[in-house]
C-alpha cells in the first residue's frame, strides 16, 4: 500500500511534467493542424534556459530559492517563448499554403538544427545541477517503507495546476482564446471578419513553447540532469500523451500526460524499468484501434 | 455617415482573369452607402469573383476598388483580408454558409467583435486576471451581440453550437455575425438561396431594416428576382464577366440586353406575357431565370 501510494505521488509528477509538454502539441495541432516536431526541442531549450538562469542568478547573489524559482520560471518562458515565436516564423509562415507534407519536413529540419545548435554552444555532456528544492514531507511510516511527498513534488503538481486552470481559461473564456478556437474551425472566415490569423497562429506556438519551458525547468529539477538530447524523448512520450488525451483536445492532452506519466512510473516499480516504454506505447496502440480520435478527441464527421 | 447617395464603394475597370480565362471584364460600379446595390446576372457570369476581389480574397488583374470610410479612402485591391475587414470594415456572407460549427452561436457573434475586445482587453492577458475595463467591454460585446440575436430571431438559441442549427436560422446567423463587426459596406453571396417564401420575405425585412436603421451599404448576388426586385434600390447586371445594364430595377427589368441574357430572345421579338409577369417578381419567389431560354423561341 505505502509503495503503490509512493509510485502514485511519483507518477503524477511525471504526468504533470508530460502533460505541460502535451498541451503545446495539442494547441499547435488544433489551430494548423500539424504536429510541431521541434517541440521537444523547445521543451529542451526552456530547460537550459533555466539551467543558465540559474547560474546567472547564483553569480548574482540571489539564492532565496522561491523568489529564484519564480525568476528562473519568467525568464524561461519569455526566452523560450522567442524560440517558439521563431520556429513557427522560420519553418511554419513561409510554408503556409504549401503542401502539407513540407512544414512539416521543415519542422524536423528545426528540431535537428535546435539539437546541433545546443550541443555545439553548451557542449554534449550532461549538464549537472545540485538540487535546489530540497526536502519534504514523510507521510506516514508502514513497515520498513516511508512514503514521501518531496517539496520539490509538491511546487511541481502545484504549478502544472495552476498553469493548466489558467490556460484552460485562457482558451475558453478570452477574446484570444475564442479567435484561436475560430482559426481552429474555418480559418478564411475567420480573416474576413478582421482577425490577424498569422498572429493567432503565433500566439498559439508561443503559448506553446511557454508551458513547454515550465516543463523544461520542472525537469531540470526533479532529474538534476540535463543534455541536448533530453528533448527527442520527451517529446515523443508527450507527443504519445496528446494522442492517447485525443489530439486537439486540451483537457485530453493533460489526461493523457497524467496517464503516460502513471503508466510509465507504475510498470517500472512493479514490472521491469527497462520495458516502461513498451508499456506507455502499448495502451497507446490499444486506444487507439478502439478509440481512433483518442480518449476525449473528438470525431471528425466528414459531410458528403 | 455617408450621405445616402454618396459611392461608398467604387469599382473600376475591374478586370479578373485566370490564365486564359476572363471571368470579369472591365467591370466598374459603385454602391451607395444607405443603398441596397444588387448584382445579379446568370450561373457564371462573375458575380462571386467580383465578391472575391473586393473581399481580398482574388487580387484583380486591373483594376481599383476603393472604399469610402469615414476615415479616409481605402484601396481594396492593396490590402490583405484581414485588413479589408478590419480597417476598411466590410463584411461578407458566403453562399455555402460558414459559421463556426463548434462554437455556440453567441461565441460566433462575439469572435465577430474580436478587435475592440483584444484592445480592451490587452491581449487578453488583462482578461484573464478579471480587469474591469475588459469585463465593461466584454458586455458590452455580449449586449451587442443580443441586439442582433434580438434582430435575427436567434435569441433562444444564442447558447447551442452554431453547427446544429436549421439551414434558414444559420443563414440569418452569418448576416448577425456579419453586423457584428460593425461594417460600413455589408457583402452579401445569395443571401435567399434555400430560403422557404417566409423566410425570405423575414429576410427583405432584415435587410431593409439594417439599410435603414444602420445606414450601411449592402451589396448582394442574387439570383431570386423576386428579392431583387423588391428591395434592391440599384442593380447592376453582369453577363460573361462584363456589365450590361445598370440602373433601378425598373429600368433594369426593362432593359433589352438585360432580357435577353436571360432569356435568350431574338431582337425584337416579343415575351410571351408568364414571362413579363415573371420579370415584374410577380411569380412569387419562383426565380424568373429558371425558366428555359426555349419558352420564347
Amino acid at each position: 500500500m505505502e509503495y503503490f501510494l509512493q509510485q502514485l505521488i511519483n507518477g503524477v509528477t511525471l504526468g504533470a511534467i508530460y502533460g505541460l509538454i502535451a498541451i503545446g502539441y495539442t494547441m499547435v495541432y488544433g489551430i494548423i493542424g500539424m504536429i510541431n516536431f521541434a517541440h521537444g526541442e523547445i521543451f529542451m531549450i526552456g530547460a537550459f534556459i533555466s539551467f543558465i538562469a540559474f547560474l546567472l542568478l547564483g553569480a548574482l547573489g540571489i539564492t532565496f530559492v522561491p523568489l529564484a524559482l519564480l525568476l528562473v520560471l519568467l525568464l524561461a518562458m519569455v526566452f523560450t517563448s522567442v524560440y517558439g515565436w521563431t520556429v513557427e516564423r522560420l519553418a511554419y509562415r513561409p510554408l503556409r499554403g504549401s503542401f502539407r507534407l513540407a512544414p512539416l519536413i521543415s519542422a524536423i529540419g528545426m528540431s535537428i538544427f535546435l539539437q546541433n545548435y545546443v550541443q555545439v554552444l553548451q557542449g554534449a555532456r550532461v549538464k549537472p545541477l545540485q538540487p535546489v528544492v530540497t526536502g519534504g514531507f514523510q507521510m506516514f511510516k508502514g513497515d520498513g517503507f516511508a512514503v514521501s511527498f518531496s517539496y520539490l513534488q509538491i511546487v511541481i503538481i502545484l504549478v502544472t495546476v495552476v498553469l493548466m486552470a489558467s490556460f484552460s481559461l485562457l482558451i475558453g473564456r478570452t477574446a484570444l482564446g475564442r479567435a484561436q478556437r475560430a482559426c481552429e474551425q474555418d480559418r478564411v472566415m475567420t480573416a474576413l471578419l478582421g482577425i490577424d490569423v498569422d498572429r493567432t497562429i503565433s500566439t498559439t506556438f508561443v503559448m506553446g513553447a511557454a508551458l513547454a519551458a515550465v516543463a523544461g525547468l520542472m525537469f531540470m529539477l526533479y532529474y538534476g540532469v540535463i543534455d541536448f538530447y533530453i528533448g527527442f524523448l520527451a517529446g515523443i512520450k508527450a507527443f504519445t500523451a496528446a494522442v492517447l488525451g485525443g489530439i486537439g483536445s486540451l483537457p485530453g492532452a493533460m489526461l493523457g500526460g497524467l496517464l503516460i506519466g502513471l503508466i510509465e512510473t507504475f510498470w517500472s516499480a512493479y514490472f521491469s524499468i527497462e520495458y516502461k516504454d513498451v508499456a506507455a506505447y502499448s495502451i497507446l496502440v490499444l486506444v487507439l484501434i478502439f478509440r481512433p480520435t483518442g480518449l476525449l478527441g473528438k470525431p471528425e464527421i466528414e459531410k458528403v | 455617415m455617408p450621405a445616402p447617395d454618396r459611392p461608398l464603394l467604387t469599382v473600376e475597370h475591374l478586370t479578373m482573369r485566370f490564365g486564359g480565362l476572363v471571368a470579369v471584364h472591365d467591370v466598374s460600379f459603385t454602391a451607395a452607402g444607405r443603398r441596397i446595390t444588387a448584382i445579379i446576372g446568370p450561373n457564371g457570369a462573375g458575380k462571386t469573383t467580383v465578391f472575391n476581389c473586393i473581399t481580398g480574397f482574388y487580387s484583380p488583374t486591373v483594376g481599383r476598388i476603393v472604399l469610402h470610410g469615414g476615415r479616409g479612402d481605402f484601396l481594396l485591391e492593396r490590402m490583405e483580408g484581414y485588413l479589408i475587414a478590419q480597417k476598411a470594415r466590410v463584411a461578407r456572407t458566403f453562399q455555402n454558409i460558414r459559421l463556426f460549427p463548434r462554437m455556440s452561436v453567441l461565441e460566433n457573434l462575439l469572435v465577430a467583435q474580436h478587435n475592440a475586445l483584444m484592445r480592451a482587453s490587452g491581449m487578453s492577458v488583462l482578461g484573464l486576471l478579471g480587469a474591469a475595463g475588459f469585463r465593461h467591454a466584454e458586455r458590452e460585446a455580449v449586449d451587442h451581440a443580443r441586439y442582433w440575436l434580438d434582430r435575427t430571431a436567434l435569441a433562444d438559441v444564442a447558447d447551442i453550437d452554431a453547427g446544429t442549427l436549421p439551414y434558414g436560422a444559420q443563414r440569418r446567423l452569418e448576416i448577425a455575425r456579419a453586423m457584428c463587426t460593425r461594417p460600413a459596406l455589408l457583402c452579401l453571396d445569395e443571401p435567399a438561396a434555400g430560403l422557404n417564401h417566409a423566410e425570405s420575405r423575414d429576410l427583405n425585412h432584415l435587410l431593409r431594416f439594417i439599410r435603414d436603421e444602420h445606414e450601411i451599404g449592402v451589396l448582394l448576388i442574387e439570383h431570386d428576382m423576386s428579392v431583387v426586385m423588391e428591395i434592391s434600390d440599384h442593380v447592376v447586371v453582369l453577363d460573361y464577366g462584363r456589365k450590361i445594364a445598370e440602373g433601378s430595377p425598373e429600368a433594369v427589368r426593362h432593359s433589352p440586353d438585360v432580357i435577353r441574357a436571360y432569356l435568350g430572345e431574338e431582337e425584337g421579338e416579343a415575351l410571351p406575357p408568364e414571362v413579363t409577369a415573371d420579370l415584374k417578381g410577380e411569380g412569387g419567389a419562383g426565380a424568373a431565370h429558371e425558366r428555359g431560354p426555349a419558352e420564347t423561341q
